[in-house]
């Protein structure tokens, strides 16, 4: 038992390395699979101009973008609501 | 004791190990960047000697197409990148061969890059057309009065018809598309109140009364879809016979997926058609009135696309029109997913509200007919207090 468990460790440590390099680079190619699959998501949904124009006007339009879209949400779910409640006055 | 020394010498051996790997590795990774770089320098270099080459043929080529405005003489187009600064007016045709041609002044006529991108940035201005042959034409917040125009097809192959692309085509494909999802909605809309009318009446009676819940439920449906489909995978790993379904699994779940946000979408159409017009669609029938709520809700959500999509040449109209559109139908799925998780696909109903308490003076109804028996008086369980 103490020699297997021995070559275990033995092999394990001579294989870590690679098994970590192996992480490291799993986990480099799953960022960068994020990452590029959430621009093209938002790129298909928004336009790729709108974008660049978002990139290309900073922080402060980053900001301003993300506001006009939340208000813009609130509004899209405020809305449904009332046509949710105006459906169901109608129906009873 | 042999045991604890092998033991001990592990660590020792993973350290010598990892330091070996790090020495190794190093060289590696300076030689992978080494190769990227000598591959770009050559890419670069492979199309600059190409396209210099050719400079001569490619302008009688491309004068040659009817598209194309007019071009400068040889002597007059700029190898490689050419900036416009802000504040600077040139007068066109301004064309650059094997470069980027970035405007951030104003170019008074049309912008050309032979074999790389027109870029347009904020506050410039070209008062023609922008013309990118094997390259793309950015519009990165600049005006461009005339035709945005991409030409591919010219400098790469010999022979071949170039393939043309504009903004006009662009529109049109766009409201193509946009056309053809509202077409296609509008089917699968009819499809599922001839075939399934129940279920979709389950999911909007919980959209009804259940909004805010199935709005929650349906952000939370959207985070763990990912999830939830790895955790299945790695569920049926554990077994022989579960990796084999793996394939099977996943196409079931993504069609499970699809079919849920669709149906939700649908009953989200119904919903939002149904809450419109007036007081004379009480007259309609439950199927005609449902058929009705579809098609207006489906053309409502779906117009909005179309709409985004025919002005998309327009700078900022088109833009805040396709994020409404963008917003909108994030919202609706998402109302929509949430309710169809939360009526199970509309098997299940909305519990009926509490029935009313037994009227006390019934038991004294006279019983009509012989052989019924007669209603009992309600009695109290509780005891009376002594007085």
């Amino acid at each position: 038992m103490a020699v297997v468990l021995t070559l275990a460790g033995v092999w394990a440590a001579l294989n870590s390395e690679s098994a970590w390099l192996f992480t490291e680079v799993g986990v480099r190619r799953v960022r960068t699979a994020f990452v590029s699959s959430t621009r093209s998501l938002l790129e298909s949904a928004f336009g790729r101009d709108a974008l660049n124009a978002v990139e290309g006007s900073g922080a402060a339009g980053s900001i301003i973008a993300l506001g006009i879209v939340l208000a813009v949400l609130l509004i899209a779910v405020l809305g449904f609501r009332v046509a949710a409640v105006a459906s169901r006055r109608r129906r009873s | 004791v042999r045991t604890l020394l092998l033991v001990a010498l592990v660590p020792l051996l993973s350290v010598g190990t990892r330091a070996r790997a790090q020495a190794d590795s190093a060289p590696r990774q300076a030689d992978s960047a080494r190769r990227d770089t000598t591959r770009a320098v050559e890419r670069n270099a492979e199309r600059q000697s190409r396209d210099f080459g050719a400079l001569s043929d490619v302008l009688d080529r491309i004068r040659a197409h009817p598209l194309i405005p007019r071009l400068p003489a040889a002597s007059a187009v700029t190898d490689g990148d050419l900036t416009i600064e802000a504040g600077r007016t040139v007068t066109g045709p301004i064309a650059v061969f094997a470069g980027t041609l970035t405007v951030l002044g104003r170019v008074d006529g049309d912008a050309i890059s032979l074999g790389g991108d027109v870029v347009v940035a904020q506050g410039g201005v070209v008062t023609g057309n922008a013309v990118a042959v094997e390259g793309e034409v950015r519009r990165a917040g600049g005006t461009i009065a005339g035709e945005a125009l991409t030409l591919g097809g010219v400098l790469t192959s010999e022979g071949q018809e170039p393939i043309v692309s504009n903004e006009r085509r662009a529109t049109g494909s766009s409201v193509g598309l946009a056309l053809s999802w509202l077409c296609v909605l509008l089917v699968i809309g009819v499809g599922v109140l001839v075939f399934a009318q129940s279920y979709l009446e389950g999911v909007v009676d919980t959209l009804e009364t259940r909004f805010w819940r199935s709005f929650g439920m349906g952000l939370i449906g959207e985070l763990a879809a990912f999830p939830v489909l790895v955790l299945m995978i790695v569920a049926l790993a554990i077994t022989v016979i579960g990796v084999l379904l793996i394939p099977f699994a996943v196409v079931a779940y993504v069609l499970a997926l699809a079919g849920l946000l669709t149906l939700g979408f649908v009953a989200i159409a119904r919903l939002t058609g149904g809450a419109l017009g007036s007081d004379a669609v009480r007259r309609l029938s439950a199927r005609g009135s449902a058929l009705r709520g579809v098609v207006i809700g489906t053309v409502l959500l779906l117009g909005m696309w179309v709409a985004a999509a025919a002005l998309s040449a327009v700078p900022l109209l088109g833009l805040v029109l396709r994020a409404v559109a963008a917003t909108v139908t994030f919202v609706a799925v998402t109302a929509g997913l949430g309710a169809t998780i939360l009526s199970r696909a509309g098997t299940r109903g909305v519990e009926a509200p509490a029935a009313k308490p037994a009227d006390p003076a019934v038991w004294q109804t006279p019983t009509p007919v012989t052989g019924v028996a007669a209603a009992r008086r309600p009695t109290t369980s509780r005891k009376r207090e002594p007085v």
